[in-house]
C-alpha cells in the first residue's frame, strides 16, 4: 500500500525546502531559502535539526507566495495581537500534517537596507544547490554569511550555542581564501548590516573590520540594538509598541502587555496547556521576566553592548 | 517505467516522497520502506515491472507469481497517483 507515513524532522526540512522553491519557481517569484541547507552547504554552520524552513522572498512577491502555499494546505499559524503588530517582518506557515514549519521573510532582521534593494543584491549573487533532488535557490557565500551573523547575533549572544555559532562562522570566514573574506564587508554595506553587524565586522579584523559602522541611524538600526542590548529580550519591542498606540489606548495596551487574555497566551505558546491557576503563574514568571530584562538593559555592566559582543565573539573557547 | 516530478530523501531502506505534480491533493510525503522500498527504489528508467519482479522474488526468496502479483499491485497505485509514469504497460 502506498501511504503518507510518518517522516522525520530531517526528511521534512528537505521535502519542505524542495516544495517552497519549486512554487516559487513555477510563479515566477523571487525566493531564496536562507540559513538551513544553504549555511550548511557554504560551511558557515554545522549541520543540525532544524524545525523550520525559511524563506527570504521579494516584498511585492510574499503576498502571492503565500496564497499559493495556502491552496497547498499551508496557512499563516495563529498569532496573538501583539505578535502580529510587532512581528511584521515575516509569517509563519503551518501544515496540519507537517512537522515543521515555513517562515516566509520580507526582511530579514539586522539587515535594515530597503528590503527590494536587499533582495535584488542577494538575487544578483544567489546560487543553487539540490535539495531533495530540486534546485534551490541560496544566497552566496558572503550574504549567507551575514543573514547567519545577524541570526546569531540579535538574542545578544546570551544563548551558549548562539556563541558557539558565530564563532564557528568567524572561524570559518577566515579560514576563506582571502578574496572571498574581502567581499563580507562591502556587501554588509549593501545589506545595511555594516552597524548592527558592527561588532561581528570588527571581530574579522582587516578590510572587513572598516567596513564596521559605529553611528545608528534610522528607527531600524535603533530598535535592533534595544533588542541586541537587553539580550534579545522583547521588553525593547513592548515599550516601541507601547509608545507607538494612541495615547487614549496606552493604558490598556499597557494592561494587555502585562497580562496578556488567556486566549494571547495559548496562541503565543500552543505547545502548554493553560487553566486558571497556571496561567497566574505563567503571567507572575512573565512579570519577573520583564523587569529582569528591563533592569539588564539598562546596566551597563550587563548590558550587551557591541564592545561585549565583539569581546565575545573573538574569545578562544576552552 | 519513469518517475514523476518527486522530491525525495533517500537514506537507507527508507525514501520519502513528495510529488510535486500534484502537490494540492497530495500535500504531504509518502514513505516508502521495506519491500515498498525495494519496488519504488528500481523503478529508475530502465526496468520493466518483470524485472524488478523478478529482482524481489530473488531477493526475498519468494515465490516469482506472488511477488509478481504484489509489484503490480504497488505500481499500479504508484501510477494512479502520478508518481510513476509507465508506457510499458496498457492502461488496466
Amino acid at each position: 500500500m502506498v501511504t503518507h507515513g510518518d517522516f522525520s524532522h530531517a526528511e521534512a526540512s528537505a521535502l519542505l525546502t524542495a516544495l517552497a522553491a519549486t512554487v516559487a519557481q513555477e510563479e515566477s517569484l523571487r525566493a531564496i531559502v536562507i540559513k538551513g541547507e544553504g549555511a550548511v552547504h557554504h560551511q558557515l554552520r554545522e549541520p543540525r535539526a532544524s524545525g523550520d524552513v525559511d524563506l527570504l522572498v521579494a516584498p511585492e512577491d510574499v503576498d502571492r507566495l503565500v496564497a499559493r502555499m495556502g491552496h497547498l494546505g499551508w496557512e499563516p499559524a495563529p498569532r496573538s495581537e501583539l505578535a502580529l503588530a510587532v512581528i511584521d517582518h515575516s509569517t509563519t506557515l503551518v501544515h496540519p500534517d507537517w512537522p515543521c514549519t515555513l517562515d516566509v521573510h520580507r526582511r530579514f532582521p539586522g539587515l535594515v537596507a530597503p528590503a527590494g534593494d536587499a533582495m535584488a543584491a542577494m538575487w544578483d549573487e544567489r546560487e543553487a544547490i539540490l535539495v531533495a533532488g530540486v534546485a534551490v535557490p541560496i544566497p552566496s557565500w558572503r550574504h549567507a554569511a551575514l543573514i547567519l551573523a545577524a541570526n546569531t547575533l540579535r538574542a545578544g549572544l546570551t544563548e551558549p550555542r548562539d556563541v558557539a555559532e558565530i564563532r564557528y562562522l568567524r572561524r570559518a570566514i577566515q579560514a576563506a581564501p582571502p578574496g572571498a573574506a574581502a567581499g563580507i564587508g562591502p556587501a554588509a554595506v549593501t545589506l545595511g548590516c555594516d552597524a548592527s553587524l558592527a561588532p561581528f565586522l570588527r571581530s574579522l579584523g582587516g578590510e572587513t573590520a572598516r567596513h564596521a559602522r559605529e553611528a545608528r541611524t534610522g528607527e531600524q538600526e535603533t530598535e535592533w540594538w534595544e533588542r541586541v542590548e537587553a539580550g534579545g529580550s522583547m521588553v525593547a519591542i513592548e515599550r516601541r509598541h507601547l509608545q507607538r498606540a494612541r495615547p487614549r489606548e496606552r493604558v490598556a495596551t499597557a494592561w494587555r502587555l502585562v497580562w496578556p487574555p488567556l486566549e494571547e497566551l495559548r496562541l503565543e505558546h500552543p505547545d502548554l496547556t493553560f487553566d486558571r491557576w497556571s496561567a497566574l503563574a505563567f503571567r507572575l514568571r512573565r512579570i519577573v521576566r520583564g523587569f529582569s530584562d528591563f533592569r539588564r538593559s539598562h546596566n551597563p555592566r550587563a548590558k550587551r553592548d557591541a564592545e561585549t559582543l565583539e569581546r565575545v565573539i573573538g574569545e578562544q573557547e576552552s | 517505467m519513469t518517475r514523476g516530478p518527486v522530491a525525495e530523501v533517500a537514506s537507507a531502506g527508507r525514501s520519502a516522497v513528495l510529488n510535486l505534480a500534484r502537490l494540492e491533493t497530495q500535500q504531504s510525503p509518502y514513505v516508502f520502506d521495506g519491500p515498498s522500498f525495494e519496488i519504488w527504489t528500481r523503478i529508475d528508467g530502465t526496468r520493466s515491472r518483470e524485472d524488478i519482479a523478478a529482482e524481489l522474488a530473488a531477493l526475498y526468496a519468494a515465490p516469482a507469481e506472488q511477488v509478481a502479483a504484489d509489484v503490480d499491485a504497488f505500481v499500479d497505485q504508484l501510477v494512479a497517483l502520478g508518481l510513476v509514469e509507465d508506457t510499458d504497460t496498457p492502461p488496466r
